[in-house]
């Protein structure tokens, strides 16, 4: 592979230079450099804005630059995907899950909704709703009886 | 992007039964699961959250309740992985022998967690065997040693309960053979295989479970089943006394209907003696493909042989037909057999199957040959008329012959070899390819070489003979491999399937387009589906769901409704009439070098040092010629796949176009100087002459031809394997 640079050009006009291997681990980005003529200024991508993009190229540097080969190493990238992820908040999260599904990138989509998953882990039904902002459309009645039918998981 | 597909795709049949239904829902009362987020991507994001989290995510919202109850909620988790986290115990009290207060539990393998299953008094006491499948558990227990009862348990994530039970009669020890993400299972009793089908959630709850036996008669005792390759396998011993051959029955795992069918394939196999039968199922396998493609591919290169039977000299020689005459009816052969290959191929998909084609016509062909070796003989020949009445017949039967087997045998081969292939897609066309290639090959020079000896020894009742002979050799291959070939039943013509999409259209013709793609009638079958388009709308309307009729079911049935796939093949079949033409002119300069170019060498000088050249070595380099650019060209594709872009098959029908027409101007300038020479000597009225001119100046129109073949034959193939579905 060459190290041909590819620039991305984010929704507020923000320049990020990546080498093409980084970039193809996008296919969205991918099918752009094969089917497009390239701008003068990069591939706009208007749906992500320049802070997103930051952390997007950041995971896609460090996956492409990092090709485990034993079980350590794979622990290692696995520990800094934790860490990637402790670093941000909801929104940010929401933001890079919606960047992730738009570039095609499998893996992050995967780490990314897993976060989701996982911050459900630990919480009772109040607090998932006020989490993720869900009205309760259940009537008081119907959801006693709905809490009822589970009941052992509540205890 | 990438997860929507992934899913809709997975999706698409579960969800289509009830699609109407939902999409009103989605209108009137949407909100999102995830505010924020768009939907697949949610879902998605709530698939990865462990189990025992349901019931609480069940309690958050209408939405989510719904979508966790959901059959799409099991298709996602089964896409992402995360499909079964909990284990399922069975408990009892034992006193003495028998068992009391018996009950299922699950174990929640997260959380620790033991969940009791409430009301199993239905069941009964003795516990066999179990099974998971798409989430339900299935159990099998016996009231006494007549009567079985098949229970599916339905751990969803509200309540644990016994979802149905089917109860039926026979003796021994049944077993359950789960088949991964299918919605049913195999159960295999002493003396049949039964299958249990996991009803949909559309079905009444009493009916649960329907069952099926299987040829109960031809399937004794099952000794051993595995699945392997999505095909169940199981040996039996075919005697009722025991310790006779055996038989092996292949069930393919894909829909019921097949399975029903497959099971035709279940042959007595004398090979695995009674002590081997557990070890050598699953390693028996690759021999039989290997068997199978030998018989195919034999049969097929001595098939072949007819194919490039050359009549020409023999019609002008014993005949005394003239030039134009010959022509017409070498001509008239190959145009029969075009034409009837078509009607062949339709016939055999709709309704009789291919493996009975290839053996009905095979033996008209058979019949042909012996005809024309009939005729050829010198008895006969001497009287003329009766010779060539005979001969008449014996081409019609050839044509019509051919014109059934050639293209079945390519199927059928494929069929075999398609059957136990796990591989991608690519490898397995590039065997059936091999195969392919080697046996028309080897075919074809066999066929030259016995002309050649036949033309210069003018023995043609001989020669035809030997031909007959070997096409019933071949056939007797074919035949051998019979009890292990995979039939593939006749499932309907892309044709019958066309004119179906117009009828429906045109008795729809006043019915107005939905304002969405997606509301037109999909199917719900698991077929691979074409998206939608949007030219030819026309066709469109025999995918329109009338709702004068009580289900679409019955609309089908009236031909008033086609799915989208089915559509689509019929735009896809419309967009290919451009194309068509081309293959047309293919065909001409084809048939122009099988006849008049043959014609133009036959009286000029064949002498070569001393030795009298036969006239067909001339059809050699055009193989030779072919056979190595196809060869170029798949090596070189496969070192540079660059190169695989820039020659895709458009652009070779199109470089092969170009070689036709090198190829038909040489001829033209080759035949010039062949009349020149004519006038020259005064040979005008003396057709048997031979003219002072070597053959050998027909070599480079003979090369163009095999260079146009060698650029269009795979081009064309490879268009077609591009554009029409694999249907």
């Amino acid at each position: 592979m060459s190290t041909k640079k590819i620039t991305l050009l984010s929704s507020d006009r923000e320049q990020f230079i990546v080498d093409e291997a980084v970039a193809i681990q996008s296919q969205t980005i991918k099918n752009l450099i094969e089917d497009t003529v390239p701008d003068e200024d990069g591939i706009p991508l208007p749906v992500v804005h320049s802070r997103i993009l930051a952390k997007v190229t950041e995971y896609l540097t460090k996956h492409a630059n990092y090709k485990p080969h034993n079980d350590a190493a794979k622990e290692e990238l696995k520990n800094w995907d934790v860490k990637f992820l402790g670093k941000l908040d909801n929104n940010t999260l929401f933001d890079l899950i919606l960047a992730a599904n738009y570039l095609d990138i499998k893996g992050l989509l995967d780490l990314t909704c897993q976060a989701v998953a996982d911050l459900m882990k630990g919480m009772s039904v109040e607090e998932v709703r006020k989490l993720f902002n869900i009205e309760n459309d259940f009537t008081p009645e119907e959801e006693e009886a709905v809490r009822k039918e589970n009941q052992w998981a509540f205890d | 992007m990438y997860f929507s597909t992934a899913v809709e795709r997975e999706s698409l049949s579960s969800q289509k039964v009830n699609y109407n239904l939902n999409r009103q829902e989605d209108n009137e009362f949407y909100t999102p699961i995830l505010p924020g987020l768009p939907d697949d991507v949610a879902k998605y994001c709530l698939a990865l959250v462990p189990r025992f989290k349901f019931p609480v995510m069940g309690t958050v919202s209408k939405r989510w309740r719904s979508y966790i109850q959901s059959k799409e909620f099991i298709t996602v988790r089964k896409l992402a992985g995360r499909l079964e986290e909990w284990l399922y115990i069975l408990t009892g009290d034992s006193k003495g022998k028998e068992i009391t207060g018996r009950s299922w539990d699950v174990w929640i393998t997260q959380i620790n967690y033991f969940l009791q299953c409430p009301d199993l008094q239905k069941l009964a006491l003795v516990f066999f065997n179990t099974a998971i499948q798409l989430t339900k558990l299935l159990t099998l227990d016996a009231l006494n040693n007549q009567q079985f009862d098949i229970a599916v348990l339905k751990p969803a994530f509200v309540d644990l309960g016994v979802e149905g039970v089917c109860r039926f009669a026979l003796s021994k020890q049944p077993k359950f053979l789960p088949v991964p993400s299918a919605p049913f299972c195999f159960v295999s009793l002493v003396r049949s295989l039964v299958i249990a089908k996991l009803s949909s959630s559309a079905m009444p709850s009493n009916g649960l479970l329907s069952l099926f036996l299987l040829r109960r008669q031809q399937l004794k005792t099952v000794y051993h089943r595995g699945i392997l390759d999505a095909h169940l396998i199981g040996i039996c011993d075919a005697s009722n006394a025991g310790g006779g051959p055996f038989s092996i029955a292949i069930l393919e795992i894909k829909s019921l209907s097949t399975y029903f069918q497959r099971m035709e394939s279940c042959f007595l196999c004398p090979r695995l003696r009674d002590e081997k039968r557990n070890k050598y199922v699953p390693y028996a396998i690759p021999c039989w493909e290997a068997w199978k493609g030998i018989c195919i591919v034999f049969s097929q290169s001595l098939a072949h042989i007819v194919a490039v039977t050359d009549l020409m000299p023999y019609l002008m020689d014993v005949l005394d037909e003239n030039l134009p005459k010959a022509a017409v009816t070498t001509n008239v052969r190959m145009g029969v057999t075009a034409i009837t290959a078509i009607c062949g191929s339709v016939l055999s998909d709709a309704c009789i199957g291919r493996y009975r084609m290839v053996l009905y016509s095979t033996i008209i062909c058979i019949t042909g040959l012996s005809l024309l070796t009939f005729s050829a003989s010198p008895k006969v020949s001497k009287n003329k008329s009766e010779s060539t009445t005979t001969f008449r017949f014996a081409l019609l039967l050839i044509a019509l012959g051919k014109a059934g087997y050639s293209p079945m045998l390519k199927a059928f081969g494929a069929d075999q070899l398609k059957s136990n292939a796990a591989e991608e897609d690519n490898k397995f066309t590039q065997r059936v390819n091999f195969w392919w290639c080697t046996g028309v090959n080897l075919g074809a020079l066999a066929g030259i070489i016995l002309l050649a000896i036949v033309e210069s020894r003018q023995k043609w009742a001989i020669g035809y003979g030997v031909l007959a002979f070997t096409m019933f050799i071949a056939f007797w291959v074919f035949l051998c491999g019979k009890p292990d070939y995979t039939y593939v039943e006749p499932h309907g013509s892309i044709l019958t399937r066309a004119s179906h999409v117009f009828t429906a259209a045109f008795l729809n013709r006043n019915l107005d387009h939905p304002p969405d793609a997606s509301l037109l009638y999909h199917g719900d079958n698991n077929n691979q589906l074409l998206p939608h388009t949007d030219d030819f709308r026309f066709l469109d309307k025999a995918a329109i769901i009338d709702s004068t009729y009580s289900t679409p079911e019955e609309q089908t049935m009236k031909w008033r409704l086609c799915t989208v796939t089915e559509v689509e093949e019929t735009k896809l079949m419309i967009r290919m009439f451009p194309m068509w033409t081309t293959f047309l002119i293919y065909g001409l300069v084809k048939s122009l070098g099988y006849t008049f170019f043959l014609q133009q060498g036959s009286n000029m000088n064949r002498k070569f040092r001393n030795v009298k050249v036969p006239l067909p070595v001339l059809l050699i380099f055009t193989r030779y010629v072919s056979g190595q650019i196809i060869w170029l060209n798949r090596r070189l594709s496969k070192e540079h796949p660059r190169l695989r872009q820039v020659i895709d098959p458009k652009r070779q029908i199109g470089i092969g176009m170009l070689f036709a027409v090198f190829c038909c101007s040489t001829a033209s300038s080759v035949e010039a100087k062949r009349l020149k020479v004519v006038k020259q000597y005064g040979l005008e009225n003396k057709p048997k002459e031979t003219l002072p001119i070597s053959i050998f100046w027909l070599t480079p129109q003979f090369l163009l031809l095999g260079a146009m073949d060698g650029f269009t034959y795979p081009g064309i193939k490879g268009f077609f394997y591009d554009q029409v579905p694999n249907q």
